[in-house]
């Protein structure tokens, strides 16, 4: 079939598209949340002052968190997730929570990286210039050092969403459930349309492919507004 | 200049030690500094001069001694020490400005946060502050945009913003061109003017000579002499000191 018409074939499916488009991005954006509130979580243990053993007890933990999962490949970790910790979902109707927790606590652990060294980049003498003044360690860290370290982490947290939006596509691997029926993310779509329209294929993952660019590129288009937004604060 | 300088003590320090492991910095520090005394600290690099500066505010945590400020070993871990860092003004090397605010949210920052001042009393303050310094048109301008030497003036008015009972400077002078000395010199030769009492690691000689009622020679984690600059630079008696005298003079 020529490339034109297995376009036209596919484009009958676009209800089917969009629902999928949907499914990935809610897999994606609650992924992100979650791995956004875990790395802020585990980037504060971090740099927060080693006084007392409860906080030193959190740091190996944090650090044990961020080798494992870092040291792991997602789908390992989806499919251990998947057959093993969140198993009692396997066959729940609604089983669309196991790839959001498994990409929120794979996010986590680079978005943990990302804050600690953001705020790490900030020169020491603005929280010392902060202390000397009597501020204490947090209202420095909030109003002299977080705002400083946002400039910088900012490019490299849309490089990790960037990367997740994409690597969601493994969950195309597992059957999601929602609400007792079987649904298809972005890539698991393809699939789907290859079975009833066998002829379509090339012009399916060509389709998806442009949708996944056009996603990023309106990321991308959002992280300059931001970028720029900061840039404003410097003279 | 030494008829302005009281017998009331503000900082008091005793047997002050800091060490990094086993290698001690500083081993035994003894120093009264009373009220409008300025106190010039000179030394080799790596005498622990700045690291005794950065001990008095507690930059550095101390490892033995005492520290006696407004009645209180502000060593003790028990004590409020933000509380004492605001009458501790503190100007660094390297300025530290707070780059993500304008000059005026820098000034206005601790006081307004710490509420000793209303938003409008500290702006108060602060414009007069400018104005002093001859900067009130940079209010508005962010830390970037300024040349060091304004940075320098700015981050001193910083902390006069906290009406401080002592005022530490690490170096102040270290970090800047030489055209832009003169000017960070001549605010703190004013300050001493008005009686603030000044603790001020320096490599300018020519300021300890001219301004310090006191200098110190700090070698090897002790001081190894100190007295009024005339007899200092004059007269001095310790041999590590003639030969550095010699250096730098």
């Amino acid at each position: 079939m020529p490339f034109g018409e297995q376009l036209k074939l596919v484009f009958e499916y676009k209800e089917l598209l969009f629902a999928s488009l949907g499914y990935s991005m809610i897999i994606a954006f609650t992924a992100v949340i979650i791995g956004f509130v875990i790395g802020v979580i585990c980037a504060g243990v971090k740099i927060a002052p080693k006084g007392n053993i409860i906080v030193k007890i959190f740091d190996k933990i944090v650090d044990l968190y961020i080798t494992v999962i870092r040291g792991t490949p997602m789908l390992v970790q989806l499919f251990l997730m998947y057959s093993i910790v969140l198993v009692s979902f396997k066959y729940s109707d609604n089983n669309l929570i196991v790839p959001i927790i498994s990409f929120g606590i794979n996010s986590g652990a680079y978005m943990a990286e990302i804050i600690r060294s953001g705020i790490g980049s900030v020169d020491n003498g603005q929280m010392e210039a902060g202390r000397s003044l009597g501020l204490g360690w947090f209202t420095t860290m909030w109003k002299v050092v977080i705002p400083q370290a946002i400039k910088v982490v900012v490019p490299t947290i849309f490089n990790e969403i960037i990367i997740l939006v994409k690597e969601t596509s493994v969950v195309s691997l597992i059957a999601l459930q929602v609400d007792g029926e079987q649904v298809y993310d972005l890539f698991g779509i393809v699939e789907k349309i290859q079975m009833l329209e066998p002829a379509c294929y090339n012009a399916t993952l060509v389709v998806i492919a442009v949708i996944y660019l056009v996603i990023i590129i309106l990321l991308t288009v959002i992280q300059k507004l931001i970028e720029r937004r900061f840039k404003k604060n410097e003279r | 200049m030494n008829d302005k300088t009281s017998q009331e003590l503000v900082l008091q320090v005793n047997g002050l030690k800091k060490a990094w492991g086993k290698h001690e910095v500083l081993r035994g520090i003894d120093i009264d500094i009373h009220k409008g005394e300025v106190v010039a600290i000179i030394g080799p690099s790596g005498c622990g001069k700045s690291t005794f500066l950065r001990c008095l505010n507690r930059l550095e945590e101390p490892t033995g001694g005492e520290i006696i400020f407004n009645g209180e070993n502000i060593i003790n871990k028990k004590v409020n020490i933000n509380k004492h860092r605001q009458k501790i003004g503190m100007v660094f090397q390297q300025f530290n400005l707070f780059n993500n605010l304008t000059v005026m949210k820098n000034l206005l920052l601790a006081p307004v946060q710490l509420k000793l001042k209303t938003k409008e009393e500290a702006k108060a303050k602060a414009l007069e502050l400018l104005k002093r310094i001859g900067l009130e048109e940079k209010a508005d301008a962010y830390p970037s945009t300024l040349s060091g030497g304004q940075k320098q003036r700015i981050a001193i008015i910083r902390a006069l913003m906290m009406e401080p009972d002592v005022m530490l400077f690490d170096e102040p002078t270290s970090a800047l061109d030489p055209e832009m000395v003169g000017e960070v010199l001549d605010l703190m030769k004013d300050l001493a003017k008005e009686n603030m009492t000044m603790v001020v690691v320096t490599h300018e000689m020519g300021f300890a000579k001219e301004v310090a009622n006191r200098v110190v020679f700090i070698d090897d984690g002790v001081i190894k002499e100190q007295s009024a600059p005339k007899e200092f630079f004059g007269n001095p008696k310790d041999e590590r000191l003639k030969e550095f005298l010699s250096k730098v003079l």
